[in-house]
């Protein structure tokens, strides 16, 4: 009894002293604006220095920083497309500090933060890796429908259809595994069975930004960051009611030879998006629910999609936040396998006319913030993820459903100002029901540790491993442990050197080591035996700023593979997946940004040449091209804005099945038209303009010249 | 910006992108317009469901694998005539044919089911040249009866060659052929090119090797090494008689299905 009473006693005194602590410190808050416009600015990052408190700036501008202890600090604000800016601050005991930032437009628009690269929010300037940002004024310049077509924009990434690409990481590998992990607000949504992205299961219209970091990830993140991780970082609640809707329809332009004219329809497709957001108490919530229908501009390749989604910010206390999250996709698409002909190169096979996929997903995330004091917080993330397909083909019924359960915990940690630990461990459950693969299950148990050292106030380090064991009920198991090393030197405000050295692997999936099926001709046949592939990543590079209006950008990779699977197919088309011996990918990429006249035109050019071997036979990597290119201009002034995309790749040496087959490089422009008013805008879009024609796998053409007309509007009180 | 700079620049965007869409720029990939055109005339029922039927070429005669085949369009498995158009890049094609793929099986070289011959000798297919991107060769029939079609398995004859002296300067390799249709006694039924299973190429001046027939499942009456001879039509005397001895055996060997059955082996002298 007496021990009750102790153990009670001392939990009061503790309330008793949280509670005065509480009442005794001071509160942050302010308005950040734009110095040239006086416009606020919303989704600015305002943080103390040396401490991990901060805040976001709503759509007024304004932020407030709580249960700040009473002291000096300085207070700093970081905005992508702005320069940073500090000032230094005196806390006194329950007294409220206002403080105003009035920030000014850089010329080149670099991004402030990313929280991909390490597990957390850093800056651009201390990331040892690559990384590229998608803006969400980037994605509504395209109006793309799904995040996989922008990124076919980004230097270094290419898509092969749908399977991306971050510098010839991935190849093709039949919906079967991706070497780049993708992660949905720091959660991964690989499913378990065909470990492919799923593309549609977030819309561009609820992305806030894209975060892509080349080169191994899986130090932080384990398996499939063996080439590079995409973070997809969605919209958050907002605090005042917001609602936007957004509708594009489109048309495909006639085929450039009378000969693939199939049908004298108009070709034609529309996305439908509402989003409604607020905030009302302690508790932020967004809806979102989405549909997009195409005719498609291939014979049978039509789909029809829905999607919903709701996020709930539930604010218990400034520092206590839980975010839930879920998304629920279902559609079906027709299959465009290969074409028919050359002759009739859109159109399909006879008997494959009427085969259609109908597919579910569903996931469900949380995330529990806890910030312990100024020095110390904790996450702990939950996610479910559930994908489930069926084949309605003339030869083929196959199913599968498979169920990703996993779980998170991670602490960051601030010693002493200048040096930042992050550590964690994780657990993730799949479960997989299919005629296809079979009914298996796997599981992975991971522990991560991370220390970013700021060793002079120019000089970074980062230090991390992480610890994977996966076992799979057929009594395989495998144990990875993947380090990395980094460092930024900054010599000068307008230079960053940037080195990152990391392991990555990537264990085979059910789909790889299960498949047993035929379609179209192609009998897979399984492999249980392969292995987990493993990957050295190297990197060096170069950021600076030139001139004040150009940055550039020079990377230097290399990247060895160990026992890379690829799907090889023998002489009677069946395909097994096998691990090639190694393989080595090395190469460079240079970006080059410029802003001119206020930003009222803005370029960015990117290059990127690859070295892709196979070193066992000495070929090119199947689905690689040795050269990309990927360049805009933006031309804005007033309420209008307009502006051109082009990439272009290279013809692929080497792809699996029909070598004899013509294949062409990829030149694709496209271009824009916008007008933007307060509550609204309207864009014109002219996709792959030239009409060009050429395929990104075998016997399958890529979109033809397309246009869509975009309006979106918005209301806020 | 002004707003005749606006107008300027507006002006200048229409008209970069009507110049854009009106030049003739490079297409990219193009349709191809040459080929091969006729009928397509079934008789018989398929030994298994039929999953495809395509119509196939090949860049050499006899192909040793697929990829010495031309895999063109799906056609439809259980009509009784079609009219097809093959289209094909201009080239000399030694073989023109149909294939089919029962479901669950895969594509292999006895997957073709119907030939077209230009004459009688059934071991020869008939040639056929395309001349230009635009000529379409017509009247090309073929005649498939689905009765002698084979379903691909995994079943194989393995066995071992060996020559004894210098191979003939006409002949650039070997083949192993079986096939399930051969007697001389007490009438004589010879093979057509349908019924034969070819194994894999033994290079010229190979001293001895090993052959492997991706071969059907029932009973082949007879095995032998047939020599290729570049640019010229197949025939039965290519069956070593004309110049080698030790070539044939006619022994009926029995296999089952996904089984792999030892044939006999080949002791070749060149004549």
């Amino acid at each position: 009894m007496r021990r009750q009473y102790s153990f009670f006693i001392v939990m009061g005194l503790l309330l008793v002293v949280h509670i005065a602590h509480a009442q005794y410190h001071g509160t942050i808050e302010g308005t950040v604006t734009d110095v040239g416009t006086g416009e606020p600015l919303p989704g600015a990052n305002v943080v103390i220095t040396g401490t991990m408190l901060g805040a976001s700036s709503d759509l007024d501008g304004h932020f407030r920083i709580v249960h700040v202890a009473p002291g000096s600090y300085t207070l700093k604000t970081t905005m992508m497309g702005y320069k940073a800016l500090s000032q230094k601050i005196t806390i006194e005991a329950r007294a409220t500090k206002t403080v105003d930032f009035a920030l000014t437009q850089t010329v080149i628009e670099t991004p402030a933060l990313v929280v991909t690269a390490g597990k957390k929010a850093q800056s651009f300037q201390d990331v040892p890796n690559s990384v590229s940002i998608i803006s969400s004024v980037q994605m509504k310049q395209k109006n793309f429908a799904y995040v996989s077509d922008v990124l076919e924009y980004t230097p270094g990434v290419t898509m092969v259809r749908g399977d991306v690409n971050i510098r010839g990481s991935s190849g093709f590998a039949l919906g079967a595994g991706s070497r780049v992990l993708l992660l949905i607000d720091g959660i991964p949504l690989m499913p378990g069975d065909s470990g492919n992205i799923k593309w549609d299961i977030i819309p561009t219209s609820q992305v806030d930004r894209v975060e892509i970091v080349k080169g191994a990830g899986s130090a932080m993140y384990g398996s499939h960051a063996l080439g590079g991780v995409v973070n997809i970082i969605s919209k958050e609640p907002t605090v005042r009611p917001y609602t936007e809707l957004r509708y594009t329809v489109g048309a495909y332009d006639k085929p450039r030879f009378p000969e693939w004219r199939w049908t004298d329809r108009i070709l034609n497709f529309d996305n439908l998006d509402i989003t409604h957001s607020q905030k009302s108490g302690k508790i932020g919530v967004l809806l979102s629910a989405g549909h997009r229908e195409t005719t498609g501009f291939q014979q049978n390749g039509y789909y029809n999609r829905y999607n919903v989604l709701g996020r709930i910010n539930w604010y218990f206390t400034p520092e206590k936040q839980l975010i839930i999250q879920s998304n629920y996709t279902t559609g079906k698409a027709g299959e465009t396998f290969m074409w028919r002909n050359a002759h009739a190169a859109l159109e399909m096979p006879l008997p494959n006319l009427g085969d259609y996929t109908s597919a579910n997903k569903f996931s469900f995330n949380t995330v529990f913030r806890h910030l312990i004091g100024p020095q110390f917080t904790y996450k702990v993330r939950t996610s479910y993820f559930y994908n489930d397909w069926q084949q309605h083909y003339h030869d083929s019924d196959d199913y599968s459903k498979a169920h990703k359960i996993g779980m998170e915990i991670q602490g960051d940690y601030l010693l002493n100002g200048k040096q930042s630990l992050t550590f964690g461990v994780e657990a993730i459950y799949d479960i997989t029901r299919s005629i296809m693969f079979g009914n298996h299950e796997a599981s992975t148990a991971a522990a991560f540790v991370q220390d970013e050292v700021h060793v002079l106030p120019w000089i970074t380090a980062t230090v991390g491993f992480r610890f994977d064991r996966h076992d799979i009920d057929t009594g395989q198991s495998d144990e990875q442990f993947n380090p990395k090393f980094g460092l930024t030197i900054k010599p000068s405000q307008l230079s960053t050197i940037r080195m990152a050295i990391g392991r990555g692997f990537r264990s085979p999936t059910m789909a790889e080591m299960f498949s047993q099926t035929t379609t179209s001709g192609f009998k897979v046949i399984p492999n249980p035996n392969l292995k987990a592939e493993k990957a050295w990543s190297y990197e060096i590079g170069l950021n600076q700023i030139l001139t004040g209006n150009m940055m550039l950008d020079i990377a230097l990779f290399h990247n060895d593979y160990w026992n890379f699977i690829e799907p090889e197919p023998d002489i009677q088309n069946i395909v097994q997946f096998l691990n090639v011996n190694r393989a080595r990918i090395r190469g460079v990429e240079i970006t080059l940004q410029s802003g001119w006249w206020k930003r009222h035109l803005t370029s960015s050019l990117g290059y990127t040449y690859l070295d892709p071997i196979d070193m066992e036979t000495g070929l090119t990597l199947a689905y690689r091209s040795c050269h990309t290119f990927n360049g805009n201009i933006s031309l804005h002034f007033g309420q209008w804005e307009t502006g051109l995309d082009a990439r272009y790749a290279s013809r692929m040496d080497e792809v699996k099945v029909y070598p004899d087959d013509d294949r062409v490089d990829q030149q694709v422009l496209d271009g824009r038209l916008s007008w933007n008013w307060s509550h609204g805008s309207i864009t014109l879009n002219v996709n792959n303009i030239f009409n060009y024609n050429y395929v990104q796998v075998e016997r399958n053409l890529a979109p033809i010249r397309h246009y869509m007309l975009t309006v979106g509007t918005h209301l806020s009180n | 910006m002004q707003t005749s700079t606006c107008k300027l620049t507006f002006c200048l965007i229409a008209f970069a992108v009507l110049v854009i869409l009106n030049c003739d720029t490079n297409p990219g990939l193009e349709p191809i317009r040459s080929g091969i055109q006729g009928t397509i005339t079934y008789s018989g029922e398929w030994p298994a469901t039929p999953a495809e039927v395509r119509i196939v070429s090949a860049k050499k005669f006899p192909p040793t694998d697929l990829n010495d085949l031309i895999i063109g369009e799906s056609i439809p498995v259980n009509s009784t005539s079609y009219p097809y158009t093959f289209y094909v890049k201009p080239g000399t094609y030694p073989l023109l044919g149909v294939a089919w793929r029962a479901q669950d099986a895969s594509w292999d070289i006895i997957s073709i089911c119907g030939l077209y011959f230009s004459g009688s000798d059934s071991l020869s297919p008939g040639e056929l040249i395309v001349n230009n991107n635009r000529d379409v060769v017509p009247d090309i029939n073929i005649h498939v009866n689905r009765s002698r079609a084979h379903k691909v398995t995994d079943t194989k004859i393995t066995g071992h060659l060996s020559f004894n002296g210098a191979w003939p300067d006409s002949v650039s390799e070997a083949r192993v052929i079986a096939t399930t249709r051969f007697s001389v006694f007490p009438s004589i039924v010879l093979p057509t090119l349908l019924d034969i299973a070819f194994s894999n190429s033994i290079p010229r001046d190979a001293t001895e090797g090993e052959y492997t027939i991706g071969a059907y499942p029932g009973t082949f009456a007879a095995i032998g090494v047939l020599f290729i001879k570049p640019g010229q039509t197949l025939g039965l005397g290519d069956i070593a008689y004309s110049i080698s001895v030790g070539g044939l055996n006619a022994t009926p060997l029995v296999v089952n299905e996904n089984e792999t059955a030892v044939g006999p082996s080949f002791e070749i002298e060149f004549k």
